[in-house]
């Protein structure tokens, strides 16, 4: 096999082994596999494979103890589970980053209430090591992190708005409202989980440095950060129209002159 | 907490809705991590997040709405273990691309029986986003288009990767046949 011929004509020729080609497309593909020999070595070739896969890969089942473990989680208010609070703050990282978990874990309970804060509220650079907690701003903290290594992980890049709000859309019954803050180039987005739910990421670049925007529809009334801590982080945290925004960045000055610069461009 | 109580009713629907595709979740998630325990986790957590925002499925489609939560949890878990699953695409494509062609032989093609452990190995060294595609479409059989909602990328991607996970395979179902 060699490429370029084979690349194309492999997917053409994948796509009517897979049901994916109408009538058309496949009586077209079928004239020319007929008269080409390389064409009709791959055909075969992908036609042993599908079968060998489909009667050699195994398809796992859940084990009847994951069952029972799934039906508990139901049987009870997710975030009441012990066990599977471990498993998820575990899976966001809290033990590597050697974070003990704390009395703070319960209070997300309290989030329920009316109260909505508007505005800008605080601006707060994150000291390391941590001494406090909160829960929220650490959370964005550590996807951002995990992003930002190796390489800027994205899920859409794009430079205009109009696209990125339309991939969430279709995503996650939300788009935020995606601006270009003069200054920031704005490069993509991420669809990711923070606390049990999927946030939509704006991602933006200055001078080479990442900002990112987590946005959300509002929930329940905010508990601000009292104080925080993670590894040099800068966050600042407000709501608006009914959203959600974490805005975050490596350095203080470049995120509150993004924070300005957001306010100003939706005036 | 006062809210305890008052979410039965959610949950019933949402075990109808998520427990019948418990093993299609569990299998995407075993294909992803390729550890029996770690798979437990990711579903767990999975099944989770999907309940904590059971509100925000439109009711269509819920294996494929429950799969892409899973699958979502299981990159997190891999991006955990630093394996960089972006990134890493790339250097295993490359990798296996430096392998020699052999002679053009459909029987040598052709995996044999007692190669199959060897095919199961082949498919663990797969990057994750070339091997949920063929879990996806031969195991699940989704539609193109279905694998391309799961995994949140155009339809053509999901045709690219599924070539070039296929080429792979062919391409070293051959070395093993001519050895």
């Amino acid at each position: 096999m060699n490429a370029p011929h084979s690349d194309a004509m492999g997917v053409l020729i994948q796509a009517d082994l897979d049901g994916e080609l109408d009538a058309v497309q496949a009586a077209d593909l079928a004239l020319h596999v007929a008269g080409c020999e390389e064409c009709r070595l791959l055909s075969d070739q992908l036609r042993v494979l599908k079968a060998e896969l489909r009667s050699t890969m195994p398809r796992f089942q859940a084990s009847p103890a994951l069952r029972e473990a799934v039906l508990r989680q139901m049987g009870h208010k997710p975030a009441a589970s012990p066990l599977a609070r471990r498993l998820h703050w575990r899976h966001l990282g809290w033990r590597r980053l050697g974070w003990r978990r704390r009395a703070w874990l319960p209070a997300f309970g309290g989030f329920l209430g009316g109260a909505v804060v508007a505005a800008l509220l605080a601006v707060i650079v994150l000291p390391a090591p941590p001494t406090e907690e909160h829960g929220v701003a650490t959370e964005v903290a550590t996807a951002t992190e995990r992003s930002l290594e190796p390489d800027h992980l994205l899920d859409i890049r794009s430079t205009v708005p109009s696209e990125i709000a339309e991939w969430f859309r279709a995503r996650m019954n939300f788009a935020p409202p995606v601006r270009q803050p003069s200054g920031f180039q704005l490069v993509g987005g991420r669809l990711d989980y923070l606390h049990h739910r999927p946030v939509a990421v704006l991602a933006y670049d200055h001078r080479g440095g990442a900002i990112e925007l987590y946005t959300w529809p509002e929930e329940h009334a905010p508990t601000l950060p009292k104080s925080l801590r993670s590894a040099g982080f800068a966050l600042s945290y407000w709501r608006e129209g009914g959203i959600e925004y974490w805005a975050i960045g490596r350095s203080p000055a470049d995120l509150a002159r993004f924070v300005q610069a957001w306010h100003r461009s939706g005036a | 907490m006062a809210q305890c109580n008052t979410v039965s009713a959610a949950e019933t629907s949402f075990a109808a809705v998520a427990l019948p595709h418990l093993d299609a979740a569990y299998n995407l998630a075993r294909w992803l991590v390729r550890d029996a325990s770690a798979a437990d986790d990711v579903v767990q957590t999975a099944m989770l997040r999907a309940l904590d925002h059971f509100a925000t499925f439109r009711g269509e489609n819920a294996r494929g709405w429950l799969l892409s939560i899973v699958r979502n949890a299981a990159y997190n878990w891999l991006a955990e273990r630093r394996r960089g699953p972006l990134a890493f695409e790339e250097d295993t494509e490359r990798r296996h691309a430096e392998t020699p062609d052999p002679a053009d032989n459909p029987e040598a093609a052709v995996v044999k029986g007692q190669d199959r452990r060897h095919l199961e190995r082949l498919l663990a060294t797969l990057p994750p986003e070339l091997r949920e595609c063929i879990v996806l479409r031969e195991l699940e059989e989704m539609s193109y288009q279905q694998i391309a909602d799961i995994t949140g990328v155009p339809i053509g991607t999901v045709m690219s990767r599924l070539w070039r996970a296929r080429r792979i395979l062919i391409k070293q179902a051959e070395r093993s046949g001519v050895r």
